[in-house]
């Protein structure tokens, strides 16, 4: 067991025994006088209160995968300890380990802000909101598309509900299993406010390219002898929209350990917050969105870990955290590459497998198997079996 | 900590925004302190409550530079000691219901989430330190300014607090 596993534990825990709003509405009438009782509302990220009679209808499902699918494209980035801080002249690929996190968070972000900013020009299409939890039809989406192949025992989960599911996180995943991550580039900034500049190029579920810019500036808030705090602010440019970002990255170098949160706000007052913890070889990432009132609509997170020569990738999403999919490494097999994987969802568990076919330049096909739907009782771990049936070490005890 | 102090002379103003954003910021910590006495959801809520109640009834007791959130936590902690005394009092003369404090541990939060057992394993201070760190958020910095402890002391407990719970996790797997 390691230390981060007892703090994920902890943290989980919280998330069940976390107070609700009871005690703050309770709190703040006994302070002000029950006639005081309009809602403020707060955005989380900025806990500044903001008042809108408006509610966002929302596609939390497709947001969330579009973003996880292009953000795992910048998740695996080799972690250079002791990097630089110089980080190159003109279209240079970063070489300093915190502006890619940047650049990732920036763009996951990016694509989440876009399925909410209804003013932005959005690329992506959105699925019906109920999809990741089990009502609506499922369509296909992703480069190439995907095709089901099961056995149509789905359990609380179809073939093509399951598919769809996955193929929303194809890109990212085969890009942190092949190691083949994209680049964040760094150019001259030609923005006068701001000193530098990221670019990272991304595709959206559809396949369709663009390129996002962060523009920002970082400094050193605090320091002390174990640990450093940087800010940053700035902006990112996405799709032909503006969107405002801050963060706050904090590193203790003797540890190994480094924290950063990474905040994108629509001008709408949607808002998308990433954190991301980052510790040996393994690396989290928490999405937290909320609306313009500042309430939470979605969350999720992903977890690579390299163990061993072996990459697994994780997504939990909801609140609750309770679907998840889980991708194992991939092989080589008949001309192209095989993944295995697990997903979960309300105590059924399907193992999956996808063949990626490569059509040539960067796009690919998708091919999927997908197992019977298997009732998963009174597990701690909703990943039990997939450990068992996928490590092919020894086990000595 | 001198937009928290801010903030509460807001409040006292009878600014509910500042409230908000004052809540938004402090009520892990609170929580955390509460239920680290209780081990139960519910009785923390209430302690919680309670706390900010009498903080802001009481905040002509506030000073500039004070720290708010460590005056916040103080006041919750000893709020939940007195509510855990109380209920033990309650509890022990009534000889007629089975459930008690004791019992609510029993089937409520106390074996189910590492939170509660956390408060059992480690000292009063290790268990706030590690609470603050890892699920309020809190930097070690501000941890030591909260109570008052070098930065290196917070450090050292919050890595023997660590180990501490992961020799305990360890243990109990083995079972």
């Amino acid at each position: 067991m390691k230390e981060r596993d007892v703090k994920k534990e902890l943290r989980n825990d919280w998330r069940e025994i976390a107070p609700g709003d009871r005690v703050k509405n309770e709190t703040r009438r006994a302070l002000f006088g029950a006639d005081e009782a309009r809602e403020y509302n707060m955005s989380a990220a900025s806990a500044k209160p903001k008042r809108s009679a408006k509610r966002w209808a929302v596609g939390a499902a497709m947001a969330v995968i579009v973003a996880i699918v292009v953000t795992s494209l910048i998740l695996w980035f080799p972690r250079e300890k002791g990097a630089s801080d110089d980080i190159g002249g003109n279209n240079t690929p970063v070489t300093v380990a915190y502006a890619s996190e940047y650049g990732f968070s920036a763009m996951s972000s990016g694509i989440m802000l876009l399925k909410y900013d209804k003013s932005a020009e959005s690329a992506v299409s959105t699925l019906p909101v109920g999809l990741l939890f089990g009502s609506g039809d499922a369509e296909s989406h992703g480069n190439g598309g995907g095709s089901g192949n099961g056995n149509g025992n789905g359990g609380n989960m179809s073939d093509d509900e399951a598919v769809t599911l996955i193929n929303g996180y194809m890109e990212l995943v085969e890009s942190v299993l092949a190691g083949s991550g994209y680049e964040v580039r760094q150019q001259a900034s030609d923005r006068a406010d701001y000193e530098i500049m990221l670019l990272t190029d991304m595709r959206d579920l559809e396949g369709r390219s663009s390129v996002m810019r962060l523009y920002y500036n970082e400094t050193l808030y605090e320091a002390d002898e174990e640990e450093k705090e940087y800010r940053l602010s700035g902006v990112m440019e996405l799709n032909g929209t503006e969107y405002v970002v801050e963060g706050k990255r904090s590193v203790e170098p003797e540890e190994g350990e480094e924290e950063m949160e990474f905040v994108a706000r629509s001008a709408d007052g949607v808002t998308v917050k990433v954190e991301l913890e980052c510790e040996a070889d393994e690396q989290e990432y928490e999405y937290t969105v909320y609306d313009a009132d500042g309430e939470v609509i979605d969350s999720f997170s992903i977890e690579a870990e390299y163990d061993g020569g072996r990459t697994e990738v994780e997504l939990l999403i909801g609140a609750d955290r309770a679907t998840g999919i889980r991708f194992y490494e991939s092989e080589h097999q008949g001309g192209g590459r095989m993944m295995h994987g697990m997903i979960v969802r309300d105590g059924v568990q399907r193992t999956f497998s996808v063949r990626v076919r490569n059509n040539g330049g960067r796009d690919e096909q998708y091919e999927y198997t997908i197992g019977d739907a298997e009732i998963v009782l009174d597990k701690d771990d909703i990943f039990e079996d997939f450990d068992d049936m996928y490590d092919d070490e020894d086990d000595d005890d | 900590m001198e937009r928290l102090f801010r903030l509460a002379e807001e409040i006292s103003r009878g600014n509910q925004n500042a409230f908000d954003e004052l809540y938004a910021l402090t009520h892990k910590a609170v929580f955390l302190t509460a239920y680290g006495v209780l081990k139960d959801r519910m009785l923390a809520e209430d302690v919680m409550q309670d706390t900010y109640f009498a903080a802001f009834r009481g905040m002509e007791r506030l000073r500039e530079g004070s720290n708010v959130t460590g005056w916040l936590t103080t006041i919750a902690r000893r709020l939940a000691i007195n509510e855990y005394h109380r209920r033990k009092r309650v509890d022990s003369t009534d000889f007629s219901r089975e459930s008690g404090l004791e019992a609510r541990l029993t089937y409520t939060d106390k074996r189910e989430s590492l939170i509660a057992e956390a408060a059992e394993v480690l000292d009063e201070e290790s268990y706030e330190i590690v609470m603050l760190a890892v699920v309020a958020g809190y930097k070690r910095r501000e941890i030591a300014k909260m109570k008052g402890l070098p930065i290196s002391t917070v450090s050292w407990k919050y890595k023997k607090g660590l180990e501490t719970l992961k020799a305990y996790l360890e243990k109990e797997e083995k079972r």
